[in-house]
C-alpha cells in the first residue's frame, strides 16, 4: 500500500512516532529500572548483590510468597464468583439481570482501595458485621482476600459474560436434541466454550491482584505483600536498588503470563470468527427452579460489591462514623485536609488528558500498524510494547518512572514535573492495551477495503479516514475514552510513586485521608471518584450513538 | 452400501406419521406482536422426504422449530404417530436436527461428535464403535474420524452434521436449510447425496429451504408457505405445472404474464415459449405471433430471448436449449412466437399482488 504524495523517508517516520513514544515512555523506563537493580545506592555495578539481599530479607521472601499465594485464592474465588453470575445472567432467566450486573460492576468505578474501606467500615473493629468474622481479624489475609475479589469480580464478569453471552444456541440445541444430559452439555460446550475467556480472565485477575497497592495498603496490616514492601523500600527507606530488585521479580511471573494471555486471546479471536456465521443467539426459556436458583445465586455474587459502595457512601455523608451518624455534607468539603478540594480537580484534568490524549495516541498507533501495513519486525516491536503493561505491576512502572524521569533537567524536567504530564504519561502507558487490543479488533472488522475503494475514488487516506473509518469507529473511540476517564480516576499503584503535593490526584488523597483517620473525608473523596466515573459512563453511552 | 436401519415396528397404515394441527405463533418485536404462524395444519407420511419451502420471513423456520419442539407453539397440537408430543421438550423427542451453520461441537473430534448421541442412550461401547462406523461409511467420512471440525470443509463439515443426526436412529430429521451455506457446486453434489442417504435410510425427513432448485430437486413433497400459512402443497412436478395461485407460479420457475385476446391475463413459463424463425409457414399457424429479438442471453445450458411482441406493448422472455440459438434468434430478428394451450396458466384476478 502507498501513502499518496509523500516520500519513503518521511512516511517511515510517520509510521514511527507511536512507536517512538512507547519506546521513550515505556521500553526506556523499563530498561533503566533493570539496570538499577545490578547498582548499589551510589550508582556502583555490584551484579546480583541486590537479589542476594532479597533473598537474606525474610520480610520480602515472604511478601513474596503472600502475594502469590493471595494472588492464586483470589484468582480462583474470583473466577468462581464471576463464572457463576456471568452464567446466571446469560444462561437462565434470573431476576432483575440489569441490576445485578450494573452492581457487579460498580467496583469498576472506583479506585481498588474503595471497596476495601467498606469493609473495614462493615467488617472492622467498629463494623456492625465484626461478628460475622468470627474472631477473625479483618486485617491480613483474610481482608485482602475479600477485597481483591470484590475488586476484580467486574474485569472477570465482563470477560466471562461476553464469553457467554457469545455461545452457539444451536450448540445448545444439537447437544439436547442428542440427549445429552445437564451435566454433558455444560461440560462438553459450555466449558470448553468459554476455556479461553476463563483463562484470560484468570490471568487479569491474578495479575491484577497480585500488582494491586490499594488493598494491602488499606487491609494488608501486618500481613507483607510485594507492592506495598517495593513502596517501603523506596519511599521508606529511599533504597531504590533494592525496590528495582524486587521488581524485577514481580516481572518473572508476568512474562509467562503475558505469553499465555496472547495465546488465550489468540483462542478467543479464533472461537468468534468460527463460530459467526449462522450463529443463534441464547434464549434460555423459562425453567422455574433453575431460574429461582440463578437469581439467588447472581445476587450472591453481586451483592457484596453493592454493599460496600453503599456502606463507602453512607459513611461519607455521616458526621463522623460510627460515634456521630447525623447526616451532613462536612465531609465534601474536605476541610481537615491539607489539600482541600485541590486534589479532585487535579484528578478532573488527569483523567481528561489520559482520556483525549490517550485516545487519540492509541488510536492513531492501531490505525497506523493496522492499516499501513508497516513492515513486520516494526509491527511486532509496537504491539509488543502495547501489550506489555498489561502483565506490568503498577509499582513497576511507577519505579521506573522515578528512575526515568526524576532527574530530568531543565526545561523538559519542569514541563514533565510541574503539571500532571507526567502523570497523564505514566496512565496512558499503564492503561495501553486494553484501547489498543479494542481498535485493533474494529479496525480489523472494517474489513481493508475502504482505503482502496477511498483511492479509486481520488480520495486520499486522511479523508478516508475522516469521512469513513472514524465515524464507523465512534462506538469504540468512545468505549476507549470513557475506559481511559476511568482508569485514570482509579488506578493507583504506579500514581503514588511519582505524584507531588502539587499535582496528587484524588485517589492518592483519598488513601493519604484514610491513613491519617479521616474517614468521612476519604469516604466522600472515593464517593467523588465514584460517581465522576459514572457521569463519564453515562456520557460515553450519549457519545458512542447508536450501534 | 446400505445403511442397517430396522423400520419402526408399527406397519404403514394410512395414519399420518406426523400430524400438524392449527399451528399458530406470535412473535413479538419492538413491542408489537406479529404472527409468524397463522393456523397451519399438515401431515407428514412415513418414509417422505417433505421440503418446507418459501421466502424469508414465511414463518417455515418457525415451523421447523416447532416441530423439533425448540419453540412452542401458541395454539395447535403436534402429533407423532398418533401421540401428542407438543410439549415435550427437544431432548425428549428423539429426532435429528441439521443446522444451517451446522452447530459441530468444535472442541471435539469428527468421531466425537457423530458419537455424541449414542452415549446418552445407553448403547455399549462396542454398539457405539459399530454405528459410528456405519455411520462415516455412509457418509464417506471414514478418513476423517480424528480431524477437528474445523479441518474440514463445508461440505464435510455439513456431512459431519448429517451423520451426527442420523447416527441415534431418530424418529424423524429436521434439516433446517442444510445447503444454503455451501458453494453452489457442493450445494448440487451434496443435495443429492442427502437424498440417496434418505432413501437408504428411510428416514421420514423434513427439510426447510428457500431455494425452489433444492426443493424441486430432493423432495418427495413439497409443502409451499406464505405469510405464516400453507400456499400449496403436492409433489414438485404438481406444483411446477398447477401452481394454485400467482405466488407459488411465480416464486417457483420463472413466468411471463401476457394478455391473450379473449382469455385476459394467462402466465406461461419461461421455457415453454415456443420460438421459431418469423417464416410464412410458421406465422401461418394459429395463433401464432410476431415479435422482435431484443436481447439473447446465454445461461449456460440454456439460453433466455427478451422478446417484444408486435403490439409494441407486450415485453417476454423465452428460455430455449443453447442448441437453438442460431442466425434467427439475434438481436433485432422477427420472430414467431407461440404460447401452447396447454402451457398457459389462469389465476383468479383477486390473486393478483
Amino acid at each position: 500500500m502507498k501513502l499518496s504524495g509523500q516520500s519513503g523517508g518521511l512516511r517511515r517516520l510517520f509510521l514511527c512516532w507511536p512507536l517512538a513514544f512507547l519506546l521513550l515512555f515505556l521500553a526506556w523506563p523499563l530498561l533503566l529500572l533493570a539496570l538499577r537493580a545490578f547498582e548499589d545506592q551510589n550508582g556502583l555495578f555490584i551484579g546480583l548483590d541486590n537479589f542476594r539481599e532479597y533473598l537474606a530479607t525474610p520480610q520480602l521472601l515472604r511478601a513474596l510468597g503472600n502475594t502469590l499465594g493471595m494472588a492464586a485464592a483470589g484468582t480462583l474465588l474470583t473466577l468462581c464468583l464471576a463464572f457463576t453470575l456471568a452464567y446466571s445472567l446469560t444462561h437462565a432467566r434470573a431476576r432483575g439481570r440489569r441490576l445485578c450486573a450494573a452492581c457487579a460492576l460498580l467496583p469498576l468505578f472506583s479506585p481498588s482501595f474503595a471497596p476495601a474501606m467498606g469493609l473495614i467500615y462493615l467488617f472492622g473493629e467498629q463494623g456492625p458485621l465484626k461478628w460475622m468474622l468470627g474472631g477473625h481479624s479483618l486485617y491480613g489475609p483474610l481482608g485482602v482476600l475479600m477485597g481483591s475479589v470484590i475488586y476484580s469480580l467486574p474485569f472477570a464478569f465482563l470477560l466471562l459474560e461476553n464469553s457467554l453471552a457469545g455461545i452457539d444456541r444451536n450448540l445448545y440445541l444439537a447437544a439436547r436434541a442428542l440427549g445429552a444430559s445437564r451435566l454433558r452439555i455444560f461440560y462438553s460446550v459450555t466449558l470448553p466454550q468459554s476455556f479461553y475467556a476463563l483463562l484470560s480472565a484468570g490471568i487479569a485477575v491474578f495479575t491484577l491482584s497480585a500488582a494491586d497497592f490499594g488493598v494491602p495498603k488499606v487491609l494488608g496490616g501486618d500481613f507483607a505483600m510485594l507492592s506495598t514492601e517495593i513502596f517501603k523500600q523506596v519511599t521508606g527507606m529511599h533504597n531504590f536498588p533494592l525496590g528495582a530488585a524486587v521488581s524485577l521479580v514481580m516481572l518473572l511471573p508476568a512474562i509467562p503470563a503475558f505469553l499465555l494471555n496472547n495465546w488465550a486471546n489468540a483462542g478467543l479471536r479464533r472461537q468468534r470468527t468460527v463460530s459467526r456465521a449462522g450463529k443463534a443467539a441464547l434464549a434460555p426459556e423459562p425453567r422455574r427452579l433453575r431460574d429461582a436458583a440463578c437469581t439467588l445465586l447472581a445476587w450472591v455474587a453481586a451483592f457484596p460489591p453493592l454493599a460496600v459502595s453503599a456502606m463507602l457512601v453512607f459513611v461519607s455523608l455521616v458526621g463522623f462514623w460510627p460515634y456521630d451518624l447525623s447526616l451532613t455534607l462536612d465531609n465534601y468539603a474536605f476541610r481537615e485536609s491539607v489539600y482541600g478540594f485541590a486534589p479532585y480537580v487535579n484528578s478532573l484534568c488527569l483523567a481528561l488528558g489520559v482520556a483525549l490524549g490517550g485516545t487519540l495516541l492509541i488510536f492513531s498507533g492501531a490505525w497506523l500498524s493496522q492499516r499501513f501495513a508497516p513492515p513486520g519486525r516494526l509491527l511486532a516491536a509496537y504491539s509488543l510494547q502495547a501489550l506489555l503493561p498489561l502483565c506490568l505491576p503498577g509499582a513497576v512502572l511507577g519505579l521506573a518512572y522515578i528512575f526515568a524521569f526524576n532527574e530530568a533537567e531543565g526545561l523538559w524536567g519542569l514541563v514533565l514535573r510541574s503539571g500532571p504530564l507526567l502523570l497523564i504519561l505514566n496512565s496512558i502507558i499503564h492503561l495501553y492495551p486494553v484501547p489498543h487490543l479494542a481498535f485493533t479488533d474494529s479496525l480489523n472488522a472494517l474489513g481493508g477495503d475502504y482505503e482502496n475503494v477511498g483511492a479509486g475514488l481520488g480520495a486520499s487516506r486522511t479523508y478516508t479516514l475522516r469521512r469513513v473509518i472514524l465515524p464507523l469507529q465512534r462506538r469504540a473511540l468512545a468505549e476507549a475514552g470513557f475506559y481511559l476517564f476511568a482508569g485514570a480516576m482509579t488506578t493507583i499503584s504506579a500514581l503514588v510513586f511519582i505524584y507531588t503535593p502539587k499535582n496528587i490526584p484524588a485517589q492518592v488523597a483519598a488513601l493519604q485521608m484514610f491513613d491519617s483517620g479521616k474517614l468521612g473525608e476519604a469516604a466522600a473523596m472515593s464517593v467523588l471518584i465514584l460517581f465522576t466515573a459514572l457521569a463519564a459512563r453515562g456520557l460515553a453511552f450519549m457519545a458512542r450513538g447508536r450501534n | 452400501m446400505r445403511a442397517e436401519c430396522p423400520r419402526p415396528a408399527v406397519p404403514t397404515s394410512d395414519m399420518a406419521y406426523l400430524e400438524l394441527s392449527g399451528l399458530s405463533k406470535r412473535f413479538l418485536r419492538g413491542g408489537r406482536s406479529f404472527p409468524a404462524l397463522a393456523g397451519v395444519s399438515l401431515s407428514f407420511a412415513r418414509n417422505e422426504f417433505t421440503v418446507i419451502l418459501g421466502p424469508s420471513g414465511c414463518g417455515k423456520s418457525t415451523l421447523l422449530a416447532i416441530i423439533a419442539g425448540i419453540t412452542a407453539p401458541d395454539t395447535g397440537r403436534v402429533l407423532l404417530e398418533g401421540v401428542d408430543i407438543t410439549d415435550r421438550p427437544v431432548e425428549k423427542r428423539n429426532f435429528g436436527l441439521v443446522f444451517q451453520n451446522y452447530a459441530l461441537f468444535p472442541n471435539l473430534e469428527v468421531g466425537e461428535n457423530i458419537a455424541y448421541g449414542l452415549r446418552a442412550r445407553g448403547w455399549s461401547r462396542r454398539e457405539r464403535e459399530a454405528r459410528l462406523e456405519e455411520m462415516l461409511a455412509l457418509t464417506h467420512l471414514q478418513d476423517y474420524a480424528r480431524r477437528l471440525p474445523q479441518e474440514l470443509s463445508g461440505g464435510q463439515q455439513q456431512r459431519v452434521a448429517l451423520a451426527r443426526a442420523l447416527a441415534p436412529r431418530p424418529a424423524l430429521l429436521l434439516l433446517d436449510e442444510p445447503l444454503s451455506a455451501l458453494d453452489a457446486q457442493v450445494r448440487g453434489t451434496l443435495g443429492l447425496e442427502l437424498a440417496r442417504i434418505q432413501r437408504e435410510t428411510s428416514l421420514t425427513t423434513i427439510m426447510v429451504t428457500h431455494d425452489q432448485e433444492e426443493a424441486l430437486s430432493l423432495a418427495d413433497r413439497v409443502v409451499l408457505m406464505r405469510a405464516g400459512q400453507v400456499e400449496q402443497q403436492g409433489g414438485p412436478e404438481e406444483l411446477y405445472e398447477r401452481p394454485v395461485g400467482l405466488f407459488a407460479a411465480s416464486f417457483l420457475g420463472r413466468m411471463n404474464f401476457i394478455n391473450l385476446p379473449g382469455e385476459g391475463r394467462v402466465g406461461i413459463r419461461y421455457e415453454d415459449v415456443r420460438v421459431s424463425p418469423a417464416t410464412e409457414l410458421s406465422l401461418a399457424e394459429p395463433e401464432a405471433r410476431v415479435g422482435k429479438v431484443l436481447r439473447s442471453t446465454l445461461l449456460g445450458a440454456a439460453f433466455r430471448l427478451e422478446i417484444l411482441l408486435n403490439d409494441f406493448s407486450t415485453r417476454l422472455f423465452a428460455d430455449l436449449p443453447r442448441t437453438e440459438r442460431g442466425e434467427h434468434t439475434a438481436p433485432g430478428r422477427l420472430v414467431a412466437v407461440r404460447f401452447p394451450r396447454e402451457a398457459r396458466l389462469r389465476f383468479p384476478e383477486d390473486t393478483v399482488e
